[in-house]
């Protein structure tokens, strides 16, 4: 479904990756396990059009990608929460709601997966109030509610406190699933791994083609 | 976190100062509307009833309005992509350019003019291009007479300068605001449905992010475009701001029985651009408070990293802008060393000369000498420096411990009543002196410093405004520290306060020298005796003389380019101290 | 407080005490004499305009027979003389006032801005001396305020040489014309003073001056604080071509009938601008010199007009600043074309100073109305 074929990238004479492939079958949950600064969230950035590889392509159902142009089917979860401080929760939230779908649902849909993070009843509230596990979740929730086609999740519980994170795994492949979604999913904890992925590949493992 | 009282209460000298301040900012420009109702018998209300009656009037504020507007809109359309290349982009040297671009700002308004004038003149580079903005021929008389409109060179050429002037502006707030911006703002945006067009990251977050920097720079811009006097009365013969019409009628206002009319007009007038200018400020400092809301905390030089260098078109708009903004000061230099003359084939041209120079050194009965000149000008603007630099100080740093009372209010009110200069503008307090306080002590008249008193009127403002958010920003744990370590009081201040202001410091005097070598309104409607002549006074009044000597106008250009000079060199002096004792840019 | 509270708060402080201030007096008619307000110094202070164009050298020559100094306070116009005056009225800035005119000097009498001096009038022309002989201003120049007009703008047809002053209301004349301000400038206001005349003694019986006034407002002439600026700027016709900022968008404007002389003295007999010498549409102007009241240096003041008065700088006026003589048997230069192409005003206006003292205040009011 999601395929990366030889994919290169480096900076200046540092190779992060070459040869880079890997596939991902229809709402198949891959879990790429490897230590910090290794090269992932690039990897990740690459996949969305944020960034392009030196070489290499990369096909969304055996079609070929543009490089740097960014694909409304293909969505991303940072791993830092990156918030709107002059949108309020609701609002934040509410900029993954799909284009062009009801505006009357639209409070609704948000209130729901706000209640599915563990923030239901946060919508008015000011971004600024939230502590660091809530401001990633409110993110996490703008995520589901996008509900792309594939999914990149950098690191997405790193903010959240150990109990929290390994639960909001669980859910987030209970979402994922229901809704058919793909994904990609970086970490460096295997327990998140486990609780997430269909498959883990190591990182390592990754780039010694 | 606890701190000593005596570092929260307001010092009853501080107190004195604010009294004096508000009551030397506030008495000559109430002196002045009363001598006003008093020589009319009119009531300030009669007055603006009088002056919206007037067609002088009307028109001179429909101008103004106008021109104001059109120069707001230029100099965004020119500034926005060039604080957008500036602010997204590293550039090797961005600190000077910076500097450059707000030399414009703090370059004496009559040097401005005296540039443009050489410009826009014949001889100058714009004719030479086959743009006449004076005489208004070529492609300016063909849209002249295809719009119906009777002088659009002009207008052209005062909204040019207004852009130049003012472009420094739209850079200071609107590229920090980019250069800070959280780089995964755009990125996440552009990732959700909410980004996926223009128009949504438009509405969802360049607007709420921009916006408030963007309508700053506009207010501003606004501002200096409506108080604009030296370059109006220099580019638009036959046209009038509000600004330049008080200029004109202030000199036969207040006089007892004779040109009654004048006087209420001015009176009228005098109270509507108040109130347009107390309107504008306020919109201004809200803008300001949210743009200050805006900027997150985000380490700059991550962000320009990020972009890398910019793209060869933005690079070349940016040195042409700045080529561009060079162009009047190059203007003001070529014309100090040419005057015209009768080419042997009979025709009219240029030659090459020092007469200029020579003239002006050693001035003539008309006029002191440069030296004299220029002598009077770093007086007036040492003077203010010194009242005006720890006035200021002593301002802000009351209004910060009113602040840590808990007394915000109380703080914010007397701030705005320190302020209320600013709501006037430059020609008004030199009408406010002039009309109101020399009127009822005329012996003011001989004191030779009275220029000082107006210059200290409209620079004092600025360096509250520069001290008060440095004060905001200090740790008061390191006063706290100080205190108990029982230093000598000036090392004790240094230590704990002074040491963090430098940077502060030094813009607050740059910016006081500059203003004040520059200062032309307030000082053109005072009286003008020769020997107490500023380097502006006399640009101006060399610039008036009849020209049918072809040296009058290389010798004003060398006067202009003297001032152009020195205040360059203050600033870069201000800068250089800044620099080398470890003074941030922040202010 | 915000600002806008503040403001109105001010505001109906204010305004109640429109009502608390006393109207000022009128003064009486003596005038005091007022006590020197500076220190004594050995240099003679001259207020004065822009064009009045006394030459480096001639000022040295002052100085180097009496001793004294000479440093000239500008204005930018005649308006401007008298305004310094009145603002500075109890601190006097300056020893002599130069330049106000038959027009102005009313004006400066009724508000006691000028004192008597002891300067002998023996040489003056007496016929310059039937509009005002007192001790208080002392006459040093003269000369008829005319329209001038450039010729190159008057082909034959369209546009021919006016032949009464309604023409000037006509389309081909349309932005064509610039007037200096008579609120501020002496030959602008000598202008409208011959036109009140003009208008008084025309066929037409039903209009007046000021409808002329507006009638031209209406056809686009413009209007400027100084001479200087309608002259030099906008007039096609004379010097201003080339000059720096010259506009050259009118083809008619309020100067001397000598002027077109003066160009011609100054470029080898030669000039393209011409007076219009209707009936009553010049006025002969007069310029006095006058002490200041509560003068410092009124020895080196009375030196000063003495030698404005004296043969070799009085007979040189043409040259020194191109105005006449007032001297017995004053003539132009023939030289260079100066006498011949001066022109000579039919008739001048006929207006007592007496008249233009009572009327002036209303006729600058019905003015400004008119032209707004």
């Amino acid at each position: 479904m999601f395929e990366l074929k030889n994919l290169r990238k480096s900076f200046g004479e540092r190779v992060l990756f070459e040869k880079l492939m890997l596939e991902i079958g229809e709402h198949e949950i891959v879990s790429i396990l490897g230590p910090s600064g290794c090269g992932k969230t690039t990897l990740l950035r690459i996949c969305c059009g944020l960034d392009e590889a030196d070489e290499g392509e990369i096909l969304l159902r055996e079609s070929l990608l543009a490089r740097r142009i960014i694909n409304p089917e293909i969505g991303m979860l940072f791993q830092r929460p990156v918030l709107y401080p002059h949108l309020d929760v609701g609002a934040n939230v509410g900029l993954g709601y799909p284009h062009g779908a009801p505006n009357e649902k639209k409070s609704e849909a948000v209130e729901e997966v706000l209640t599915f993070v563990n923030l239901g009843g946060f919508q008015g509230r000011n971004i600024g109030q939230l502590s660091g596990g809530e401001a990633q979740r409110v993110a996490f929730a703008r995520a589901l509610l996008q509900s792309p086609n594939v999914m990149l999740l950098d690191e997405p519980f790193a903010s959240v406190d150990t109990e929290q994170r390994l639960a909001l795994a669980s859910q987030t492949r209970t979402w994922l699933k229901e809704r058919s979604i793909s994904a990609i999913h970086v970490t460096h904890d295997e327990e998140e791994a486990n609780r997430m992925a269909d498959r883990i590949i190591r990182w390592s493992d990754l780039v010694s083609h | 976190m606890a701190s000593s009282s005596s570092q929260v209460n307001v010092h009853p000298i501080q107190w004195g100062v604010i009294v004096v301040v508000v009551s030397a900012g506030i008495i000559p420009l109430l002196l002045g509307v009363l001598r006003l109702m008093q020589v009319t018998q009119a009531s300030p209300i009669n007055a603006i009833l009088h002056a919206f009656d007037t067609p002088l009037a009307t028109e001179a504020l429909q101008f103004t309005l106008l021109e104001a507007a059109l120069s707001t809109l230029l100099t965004l359309l020119i500034g926005i992509p060039l604080a957008w290349s500036l602010g997204r982009y590293e550039w090797r040297g961005i600190r000077g350019m910076r500097a450059f671009l707000f030399v414009p700002f703090v370059t004496p308004p009559i040097v401005a003019a005296a540039g443009f004038l050489a410009l826009y003149s014949s001889g100058g580079l714009l004719p030479f291009m086959g743009l006449d903005l004076r005489t208004e021929t070529g492609v300016i008389q063909w849209f002249s007479e295809l719009s119906g409109w009777a002088h659009p060179g002009h207008m052209l050429a005062l909204v040019l300068a207004h852009a130049w002037f003012n472009l420094s502006l739209v850079v200071r707030f609107l590229e920090p605001t980019l250069a800070q911006m959280n780089p995964h703002w755009e990125e996440q945006l552009l990732l959700l449905p909410g980004g996926q067009s223009w128009w949504l990251r438009v509405r969802h977050l360049w607007w709420p992010v921009l916006g408030p920097s963007l309508l700053v720079a506009a207010t501003y811009t606004f501002f200096f475009s409506f108080t604009s006097f030296a370059l109006v009365k220099w580019l638009v013969p036959g046209a009038n701001t509000v600004e330049s019409l008080l200029g004109e009628l202030g000199g036969s206002a207040g006089i007892a029985f004779y040109r009654t009319e004048a006087s209420l007009l001015v009176l009228g007038l005098a109270l509507i651009q108040g109130a347009f200018m107390l309107i504008i400020l306020t919109g201004a400092s809200k803008f300001e408070n949210q743009h200050t809301k805006m900027l997150a905390l985000h380490d700059e030089q991550a962000n320009r990293k990020l972009r890398g260098n910019a793209p060869r078109i933005q690079r070349w708009y940016v040195f042409a802008i700045i080529t561009i903004t060079s162009l009047p000061f190059l203007s003001v230099l070529i014309a100090s060393f040419r005057k015209r003359a009768m080419l042997e084939d009979g025709t009219q041209g240029w030659t090459w000369t020092l007469d200029g120079w020579r003239q002006v050194y050693q001035g003539d009965a008309s006029t002191i000498t440069l030296l004299e000149a220029l002598g009077n000008s770093l007086t007036f603007a040492l003077l203010t420096l010194l009242i005006a630099l720890p006035t200021g100080y002593a301002l802000a740093s009351a209004f910060h411990r009113l602040e840590r009372q808990g007394k915000r209010k109380l703080a914010n009110s007397l701030d705005i009543m320190c302020m209320v200069p600013l709501s006037a503008s430059a020609v008004m307090i030199g009408l406010g002196i002039v009309v109101g306080l020399l009127q009822w002590f005329p012996s003011m008249f001989q004191f030779q410093y009275l220029p000082v008193l107006p210059h200290v009127m409209l620079i004092l403002p600025f360096t509250v405004r520069i001290f008060r958010p440095a004060f905001t920003r200090l740790d008061p744990m390191y006063e706290e520290q100080i205190e108990l370590l029982n230093l000598p009081l000036f090392r004790a201040w240094w230590h704990g306060k002074g040491a963090f202001l430098v940077g502060p410091f030094a813009i607050a005097t740059s910016l006081c020298l500059a203003f004040s070598l520059g200062e032309f309104g307030a000082t053109y409607l005072m009286v003008r005796v020769g020997s107490w002549d500023s380097l502006s006074i006399m640009v101006d009044q060399l610039l008036s003389r009849p020209k049918f000597d072809p040296l009058v106008m290389p010798t004003a250009m060398a006067a202009a380019t003297t001032l152009m000079v020195v205040t360059f060199t203050a600033l870069l002096v201000c800068e250089f101290v800044r620099k080398s004792t470890g003074g941030t840019d922040d202010v | 407080m915000n600002i806008p509270s503040l403001a109105i708060v001010a505001l109906m402080l204010v305004t109640p005490l429109a009502g608390c201030l006393e109207p000022l007096q009128e003064e009486s008619e003596t005038c005091t004499i007022l006590a020197p307000s500076r220190v004594m110094d050995n240099t003679v202070r001259i207020l004065t305009y822009d064009i009045a164009a006394f030459s480096q050298e001639m000022l040295d020559e002052f100085t180097t027979q009496t001793g004294y100094e000479v440093e000239l306070i500008r204005t930018d116009d005649a308006g401007g003389i008298l305004e310094l005056l009145m603002q500075t009225k109890q601190a006097p800035q300056a020893d002599l006032a130069i330049g106000l005119d038959n027009t102005y000097l009313q004006t400066a009498l009724q508000f006691c801005l000028l004192q008597p001096n002891d300067v002998s009038i023996n040489e003056i022309d007496e016929t310059v001396l039937d509009v005002y002989q007192g001790t208080y201003a002392t006459p040093f120049d003269q000369g008829d305020i005319c329209l001038n007009v450039d010729e190159n703008g008057l082909d034959g047809e369209n546009r021919t040489m006016p032949e009464s002053l309604w023409e000037l209301t006509e389309p081909q004349w349309n932005g064509k014309t610039v007037f200096p301000s008579p609120l501020t400038s002496s030959p602008g206001r000598a202008f409208m003073v011959a036109t009140v005349d003009y208008f008084e003694h025309d066929d037409d019986e039903t209009s007046s001056a000021f409808d002329w006034w507006k009638a031209m407002a209406a056809n686009g002439a413009q209007f400027t604080s100084g001479w200087t600026e309608a002259y030099e700027m906008h007039y096609s016709g004379g010097y201003g071509e080339w000059t720096e900022g010259h506009l050259g968008d009118a083809l008619l404007t309020v100067s001397y009938c000598h002027s077109p002389g003066v160009e011609a003295y100054y470029s080898g007999n030669w000039t393209h601008s011409t007076s219009i010498v209707l009936e009553r549409s010049s006025f002969h102007q007069i310029e006095y010199a006058g002490l200041i009241n509560g003068a410092t240096q009124i020895e080196g003041a009375t030196a000063f007009i003495e030698y404005l008065l004296s043969d070799e700088v009085n007979r040189n006026m043409p040259v020194n600043n191109l105005m006449n003589s007032v001297l017995n048997n004053a003539t132009f230069p023939a030289q260079e074309g100066y006498e011949w192409h001066t022109d000579t005003p039919l008739k001048n206006a006929e207006i007592s100073m007496e008249r233009i003292a009572n009327e002036m205040e209303d006729w600058l009011n019905q003015w400004q109305t008119a032209t707004q």
